[in-house]
């Protein structure tokens, strides 16, 4: 469990605090951290191009422009939450490469809940909820040329010490953050270091284990599987049952009708079993 | 589509301007080129391969414009993943390219989606883009044909 002094919760992110007590190889041993950027994927996106190395850690006290799938807004206050971006350059097919974006979760998860205990869950394809809300999410963008992939980075945004009423109105039923699910604060720096070590383990397992022994870790995380879902796309709405992943992480949605389809990008949005929307 | 449809289609383009045709209905796809159009020929010269079934949720219309310059020349780029297709980085923001577009090599073309992850597809020549071969936010498979670059000698 992390400290919850109250002085070390209210600490400034320094580069010399992070990296006291880190216990990983690569990842965050490179870190620009600065006080305010457009979006930390951005930043490292500018930094991949430039040849940084694996792991290298973009952090900001917050952001301007953060932001989820298609342009959407992530909420990023000063000195509260986590809002980092990872540089990585896993070589081989990037056919299999959707499968990390799963793998990334299921770290953020495993973190929360042995840092805090409370129960973290991932509704597909990676938000982490805590009690049926979302406490953190992942965008991952990457670069392609021919078959190859240059770089890809990791965003990640984690509500740390966010409160309530922070939030808009329209969020606070589906946002949530760690200090309004424990009642305290916490330490960014220590929950930062744990979340790396984390990542570079999951990372190691995504690199050499095979697609169904990292799925199983995800599966048993998920709280999408077995769910009425209804899956919205710019152009279509599909509803039925969730029954499973593809070896690439992509969702299996028994329809209505009986027919499967294959889901890979679009909204999916859990069904009550009295059919009110939950998120 | 059935035959009689196939055929109203070759007597469409036989009698207008358009190169070249693509459509797609009832998850068939049917592509129709003209071999000039610069000197029609009497005998229709036009084949009516490939057919695919690959399944597409929403049946799709393409025209190209007029082919400025025989295609033999032209490049294509497939998509080295499956995923969704977005020709821009938001919804309410201006597509990465358009027809006609020149573009670099290294240049981002569109970006294709899977699990949250938004791969952005670079542009493998210099060149100018003449056709756009997928709708914005429909679904491609691997090695499916992206876009057609007509490549200019690099200076």
């Amino acid at each position: 469990m992390i400290s919850r002094a109250s002085s070390r919760a209210a600490r400034p992110l320094t580069p010399d605090a992070i990296r006291s007590g880190l216990k990983t190889e690569r990842f965050g041993r490179t870190l620009h951290l600065y006080d305010r950027v457009e979006s930390t994927n951005t930043t490292a996106l500018e930094w991949a191009e430039d040849g940084a190395p694996e792991g290298t850690l973009v952090l900001a006290e917050s952001q301007t422009k953060g932001r989820g799938r298609m342009g959407r807004q992530w909420i990023s206050p000063p000195k509260l939450n986590l809002y980092l971006s990872i540089i990585l350059r896993p070589d081989g097919d990037p056919r299999h490469i959707g499968l990390w974006s799963l793998t990334a979760a299921v770290a953020v998860a495993q973190t929360i809940e042995q840092a805090t205990g409370l129960p973290a869950r991932l509704k597909w394809p990676n938000d982490i909820r805590v009690h049926a809300k979302k406490v953190s999410g992942l965008l991952l963008e990457s670069a392609l040329h021919k078959d190859r992939l240059k770089h890809l980075v990791l965003g990640i945004g984690l509500n740390v010490n966010l409160t309530r009423d922070a939030l808009p109105d329209n969020l606070r039923n589906s946002v949530t953050s760690l200090r309004e699910e424990l009642g305290r604060e916490l330490d960014r720096i220590e929950l930062l270091q744990r979340l790396l070590e984390q990542l570079e383990l999951q990372y190691q397992s995504f690199r050499t284990k095979p697609p169904q022994k990292v799925l199983e870790t995800y599966t048993a995380l998920s709280e999408t599987l077995g769910q009425t879902v209804t899956v919205q796309a710019p152009d279509r709405e599909w509803s039925g049952k969730v029954i499973g992943w593809t070896p690439e992480g992509a969702l299996i949605l028994q329809k209505t009708d009986r027919q499967n389809v294959v889901v890979r990008s679009d909204d999916v949005i859990h069904v009550r079993q009295n059919n009110a929307a939950c998120d | 589509m059935n035959l009689k449809e196939l055929k109203e289609l070759i007597e469409l383009i036989q009698k207008s301007e358009i190169a070249e045709l693509e459509v797609e209905k009832s998850g068939v796809r049917v592509r129709i080129k003209k071999e000039s159009i610069s000197a029609p020929i009497a005998t229709a010269p036009v084949g009516a391969p490939p057919v695919s079934s690959v399944p597409i949720a929403a049946p799709a219309l393409q025209i190209p414009p007029r082919a400025p310059s025989a295609p033999t020349g032209w490049s294509t780029l497939k998509s080295p993943v499956v995923g969704t297709f977005y020709r821009s980085p938001a919804p309410d923001a201006d597509p990465y390219v358009e027809l006609g577009s020149v573009v670099k090599k290294g240049q981002i073309l569109c970006v294709i989606e899977a699990m949250k992850l938004m791969n952005e597809i670079e542009s493998e020549w210099d060149g100018k883009i003449v056709e756009i071969l997928v709708e914005n936010a429909q679904p491609v498979e691997y090695g499916e044909p992206l876009f057609r670059i007509e490549p200019l000698a690099s200076t």
